[in-house]
């Protein structure tokens, strides 16, 4: 074993704290992405789904029923039309920003992701004592990404049309209600069972991983998560000093 | 001063007694026939032939306040010449009654409307004789209850408005009562009879029994709540359509809905755009409605995001796998077609279909995966804790 073997939780809660180098993971452009999210996100999840409530309820709503909807559905339209704005931060992030090019280009999904999950699955499983070794992105934040952007599009998409139904044929608003629900509940079952054991439940990030706080990893975990790309950085920092271009 | 807040609620409650007791008015008819003799005891009731328990006590306050509050017992019950009297006949709703109808001065009766309604879908007869399952449609009473007309609220506004004009009319018209009793029955129509969910639960209670709507060759209104319709009823929205807003818009009466195929009806095909739009009503509900979005089915049965069968229909599916009538799964892809589809219907119907079944799979598959998955990352990165733990 080398000399950087990590020690997750031995620091407490919060390992990083007890490490002096760390590396940025998330840049400022990535963490007003990542706020921007979480936050309509949350706001459109909760205001959504208020709409299957049952009738019983609703009661505990009292007099305020009618008001409550009102600014359910004025809640749910403004944080729609703030996530569609993230969509094209996004888009100009990615294409034209070096940083945001560079991170794109990491995240495009390549066989080695494959070979990843299969000997991960065997480590998991006791096959394999060791994981495999993960560049910047694993496997399964390359779904994540991907996944992410293929609902953002679907249910912008179908949000749309709801939102402006006596435009289009009726089909499509049927067809509009059906995947706007369905993709809402698939998307939230996702991020709970996916995103929020990976960075809130997993033993040693419990209560969370503040990555997405400071944009900053410590150097150990770095380098038992992202083995590859903690190489590179270190490559990096022997030939040059490491700038993250925010 | 202990009880200060007794006495304060004491003095309120008694306040608020006061107050109802001023507003209510004096009975309007005095019970001329004394059936009252008898009918005012509450215990007064039998259980007939049928073991059906009931109830013949009636509350002359309550009778007094109702619409009818101004028509005596043997007004309606007309066959009641004895005392005591034996069994009665139901009431028929076309009697005439003693009132004289101002308007022609002829004996007041509901023949007209009950003329137009036996016309309408929910009619008993459809060419001179009497519908199959006629004892499924609803007759007068099924809707109307005889209300009591309390169209104002205490304590509400509207309360002090009605009562100034109320006493306008009480310049001219001395009799209080009779002037009250008129003025009710013109304001309480002026403002829905029914909540918007009171009006989709009566027209539900049966709309929504899938076997007796298939005994007439409807397809029962499965899924008139999933739509944003109702969504905004449940939250209580004054303006969100119930049944009656689009079945029997402006232009169009209750009393009078056609099945659809009629050119009458406000859900027939030609008809719909406007029904969409509702240029006439107090409210344009999709004024830029275009003849693509106002069509097809709005509430079909089994369709948008409902993930499962009512548990009634599960039930009737798992009979009939049982009996072998059905293969397990052939009814996921078959249509089950209670009414007529153009193949349009059926082909969108279909493709809304698998659209669901895909999600509900990728739903199960994905993020039964990722809880697998998960769940195997969790193992792994506990031994993998404990194992460096020992090293130490």
């Amino acid at each position: 074993m080398n000399k950087h073997t990590p020690s997750p939780g031995s620091a407490g809660s919060f390992p990083h704290q007890a490490d002096d180098t760390r590396y940025v993971r998330l840049n400022r452009h990535e963490r007003t992405q990542h706020h921007i999210v979480w936050t309509t996100f949350v706001v459109l999840a909760v205001t959504g789904f208020m709409v299957e409530f049952p009738e019983n309820v609703l009661v505990l709503f009292g007099p305020y029923r009618e008001t409550v909807f009102y600014w359910r559905g004025l809640l749910h339209r403004g944080a729609a039309v703030l996530m569609i704005a993230n969509i094209f931060y996004q888009i100009w992030y990615i294409t034209l920003t070096r940083a945001g090019r560079r991170y794109l280009l990491d995240m495009i999904p390549a066989l080695k992701d494959a070979r990843d999950f299969f000997h991960n699955m065997n480590y998991y499983l006791g096959l394999s004592d060791r994981k495999p070794l993960f560049d910047r992105f694993t496997y399964k934040e390359k779904l994540e990404y991907w996944t992410g952007w293929i609902g953002n599009i679907i249910i912008t998409i179908t949000g749309f049309f709801l939102w402006f139904p006596q435009y289009f044929p009726k089909f499509i608003f049927d067809v509009s209600i059906l995947v706007h629900t369905m993709e809402a509940i698939l998307a939230s079952c996702a991020i709970m069972v996916w995103h929020f054991y990976e960075v809130h439940l997993k033993p040693g990030k419990f209560p969370m991983s503040t990555i997405w706080l400071d944009g900053m990893i410590p150097e150990h975990e770095l380098e038992e998560e992202h083995p590859l790309e903690y190489q590179r950085m270190k490559e990096a920092e022997r030939t040059t000093r490491y700038i993250p271009d925010l | 001063m202990k009880y200060k807040p007794v006495f304060l609620r004491a003095a309120l409650v008694a306040a608020v007694l006061a107050a109802s007791l001023l507003l209510r008015a004096p009975l309007p008819a005095a019970d001329v026939e004394n059936c009252d003799l008898c009918h005012k005891y509450s215990g007064l009731g039998r259980i007939d032939e049928s073991g059906t328990k009931r109830l013949f006590y009636v509350n002359q306050d309550r009778y007094g306040h109702s619409a009818h509050g101004r028509v005596r017992c043997k007004g309606c019950h007309v066959d009641i010449e004895a005392f005591p009297h034996g069994e009665v006949k139901k009431v028929d709703c076309a009697t005439e009654c003693h009132l004289m109808d101002p308007s022609v001065e002829r004996k007041f009766s509901h023949a007209r409307m009950i003329e137009e309604y036996n016309n309408s879908v929910h009619g008993r007869m459809a060419d001179g004789k009497e519908k199959e399952h006629a004892e499924d449609l609803p007759t007068c009473t099924y809707c109307h209850e005889n209300r009591i007309l309390d169209p104002i609220h205490l304590g509400s506004q509207l309360e002090d408005i009605s009562r100034e004009i109320l006493e306008r009319c009480l310049g001219c018209h001395e009799d209080e009562a009779w002037t009250r009793t008129y003025f009710t029955h013109l304001t309480h129509r002026i403002k829905e009879r029914r909540t918007s969910k009171d009006m989709v639960e009566l027209c539900a209670s049966c709309h929504e029994d899938e076997e007796k709507m298939k005994r007439h060759g409807l397809e029962a209104t499965g899924t008139y709540r999933d739509t944003f319709h109702w969504k905004s009823i449940k939250y209580g929205d004054p303006n969100a359509p119930n049944c009656i807003d689009c079945h029997a818009p402006v232009g169009y009466f209750s009393h009078t809905i056609m099945p659809k195929e009629n050119p009458r009806s406000a859900v027939y095909k030609g008809n719909l755009v406007r029904t969409c739009s509702n240029p006439n009503g107090l409210q344009e509900c999709h004024p830029a409605a275009t003849p693509a979005f106002a069509q097809g089915t709005i509430h079909p049965s089994g369709m948008k995001a409902a993930i499962f069968d009512l548990e009634l229909a599960t039930l009737e599916k798992q009979e009939l796998i049982r009996k072998g009538e059905l293969k397990p799964f052939a009814s996921l892809f078959e249509e089950k077609a209670q009414e007529e589809l153009t193949p349009m219907d059926y082909y969108q119907r279909l493709i809304l279909r698998y659209i669901k079944y895909f999600y509900m799979l990728l739903i199960g598959g994905l993020i039964g995966f990722m809880l697998f998955h998960q769940f195997l990352d969790f193992l792994a990165t506990r031994r993998d804790i404990k194992g460096r733990g020992a090293h130490r």
